[in-house]
């Protein structure tokens, strides 16, 4: 398959300020440090055409970042990419065309006009034929529950409903790569179900390629073929879903229910105890341990109504990464 | 019509920007209420001046040529982009991420801008001034006269968006220039016969005035209009205002290579 998205050992520094406490309000608006943040250090993945990809770190962890470089808005230090064959920061205007940027941190819409005008807006700009434009917007405008939404003034939607028209505004021009940061905040269960809907049809029918970040697991679960950690400005998973939820590989839960009260710690023995309650217990246990004797007695116990061994579970795999080094 | 589509993405965001101005028509209604308001202040001020001096013509200006000037004047404060404020909200409030995830230069965007504002401003207020004026006091100019001052409007606005981008521009280093802009504004206001007619300031004062560019922003469509410039020194006029201008494109272009690799530190 075709790579749409190549980066190579791509870095940017930024220089801030960081305001001094001080006793006095007037001093402490005066002293402040100097200091350095690296975003991305030496960040390198590559994403084929028509993947879902979803870009996982903490807060701060340089993803951000990444996607303002990738759409051309920030320019690196050093490294070098490549998005649809272009170089990002060298062609931004050229690389606009072919891509649609959702981000839940940024309005994209005119602020004081019903979101409907920003749709007509992005018809002129990116030239749609009129029978197309319509046959999209009522695709999307549809889907999403927009029909009364999209006729009132955008400041005065909710941020959920706002999201939603942002997201019809960056794909109504069938974009071949769709970035999207942090882009379903505030959106309401049916909402992100519809829109997972069309995302998961943009792939299939256009092979339309998306570069998500969430922190909903979710979201994850549902929709990531690739995912790809970075922590520090640096990647330190880059697999597919299942190749994470492998990646503690020998690792594997069991939940077991009991027919009475227990105490965990008489359990610890058998494995890490990740969640415990009155009559259940969550334990992370090594894959061969399940064959030990003492393991088959607990579960064929009479106390023990029922049981169930299972992958790591996705929150606690990537609790688990974040903060790790490069693996 | 069929439009080079690169004007015409320009000209979409241009009609965007002109329904966003119509939104809030009060503000408008206001606006243009302000600048009737701001001559006829002017209109009490000059009068009593020239009834205290006792004289007809102060530096061969009427009465009559100092309201019209200052209702030109007026016309021309309203139709004047105020880009500066523009550039810096798109960076305090991050409105520059919407523009430059499209298919847009920041550049083009800017000018945008200034033309949709001057369209609904000119509409709204510029023009219809300009015609109460010409009707109330009986200006009758020649054709000739009317093709200068269109001239000297076209010069006046390329000016002001350039010189309005290059105060804008420093919201890249300091974000928010809300102090410099209306310091700017006071200066401009000053040297461009905002305040005062340029022809009536002690000599030593308007030859100082006459070597800077801000005469091109409102005294020179204002004499014109109002015959305290002849033709042929409106020509003369005009021509230094070109060479302005292209002074003025150098330094924006300058600026702009400066600021653009500052996108980063100001939180796009």
């Amino acid at each position: 398959m075709e790579e749409i998205i190549k980066v190579n050992k791509l870095s940017k520094s930024f220089k801030s300020y960081q305001s001094l406490q001080g006793k006095k309000i007037f001093l402490a608006s005066l002293r402040r440090r100097p200091y350095t943040k690296k975003a991305l250090n030496e960040m390198s993945f590559k994403v084929k055409k028509g993947e879902i990809v979803m870009l996982l770190g903490e807060n701060g962890s340089g993803k951000s970042t990444l996607i303002k470089t990738l759409v051309g808005i920030l320019h690196p230090d050093s490294g070098e990419a490549e998005v649809m064959g272009m170089t990002p920061w060298k062609n931004r205007i050229k690389l606009a065309w072919k891509y649609g940027m959702i981000s839940g941190a940024h309005n994209q819409m005119f602020w004081n006009l019903p979101a409907i005008d920003t749709f007509e807006y992005v018809k002129g700009l990116y030239e749609i034929p009129e029978k197309e434009y319509q046959k999209r917007l009522r695709y999307f405008v549809k889907l999403l529950n927009l029909e009364e939404v999209c006729k009132r003034q955008v400041r005065t939607l909710s941020l959920g409903e706002r999201m939603k028209c942002n997201f019809v505004s960056a794909v109504l021009h069938l974009p071949e790569i769709v970035f999207m940061d942090e882009a379903t905040i505030g959106m309401d269960l049916s909402s992100v179900i519809n829109l997972r809907k069309a995302l998961l049809d943009m792939q299939k029918n256009y092979n339309t390629t998306f570069f998500i970040t969430t922190h909903i697991v979710d979201e994850i679960k549902a929709l990531a073929e690739h995912v790809i950690i970075i922590d520090r400005g640096t990647v330190v998973f880059d697999g597919t879903k299942s190749a994470l939820q492998k990646f503690f590989g020998k690792k594997k839960q069991l939940e077991i229910h009991f027919g009475k009260k227990i105490d965990k710690e008489r359990y610890k023995k058998h494995g890490k105890v990740v969640e415990a309650g009155e009559n259940y217990l969550k334990l992370e246990i090594n894959a061969e341990r399940l064959k030990e004797r003492g393991i088959i007695t607990l579960l064929n116990s009479e106390d023990v109504l029922d049981y169930n061994v299972s992958e790591p579970d996705l929150v606690y795999v990537l609790s688990r990464f974040y903060g790790r080094k490069k693996v | 019509m069929d439009l080079n589509p690169h004007v015409g993405r320009y000209l979409e965001y241009s009609k965007m920007l002109i329904k966003d101005r119509f939104v809030y028509k009060i503000n408008l209604l206001l606006m243009m209420a302000f600048q009737i308001m701001s001559p006829i202040v002017m209109l009490f001020v000059w009068t009593a001046i020239y009834l205290a001096s006792g004289v007809s013509a102060i530096n061969n200006f009427t009465l009559a040529q100092i309201i019209t000037y200052f209702f030109i004047v007026s016309a021309m404060n309203a139709i004047a982009p105020n880009t500066a404020q523009a550039i810096s909200d798109d960076i305090k409030y991050g409105n520059m991420f919407g523009i430059l995830t499209r298919p847009l230069s920041y550049v083009g965007s800017v000018i945008s801008y200034a033309a949709g504002h001057m369209f609904v401003d000119a509409t709204v207020v510029g023009i219809p001034i300009i015609i109460l004026v010409t009707v109330l006091m009986h200006i009758s100019l020649s054709l000739y006269t009317w093709m200068l001052f269109v001239a000297a409007i076209i010069l006046m606005l390329v000016l002001s968006i350039m010189a309005e981008f290059l105060i804008g521009c420093l919201s890249f280093f300091f974000i928010d220039i809300g102090g410099v802009a209306t310091m700017f504004t006071f200066i401009m206001q000053f040297f461009s016969g905002g305040l005062i007619p340029l022809n009536l300031l002690p000599h030593g004062i308007s030859q100082v005035v006459y070597a800077l560019p801000f005469q091109f922003m409102l005294y020179t469509p204002a004499a014109i209009f109002t015959g305290a410039l002849s033709s042929s020194q409106a020509i003369v006029s005009l021509e230094i205002g070109i060479v302005w201008s292209l002074v003025f494109l150098v330094l924006c272009t300058a600026m702009w290579h400066g600021v653009k690799r500052h996108i980063d530190s100001v939180g796009v």
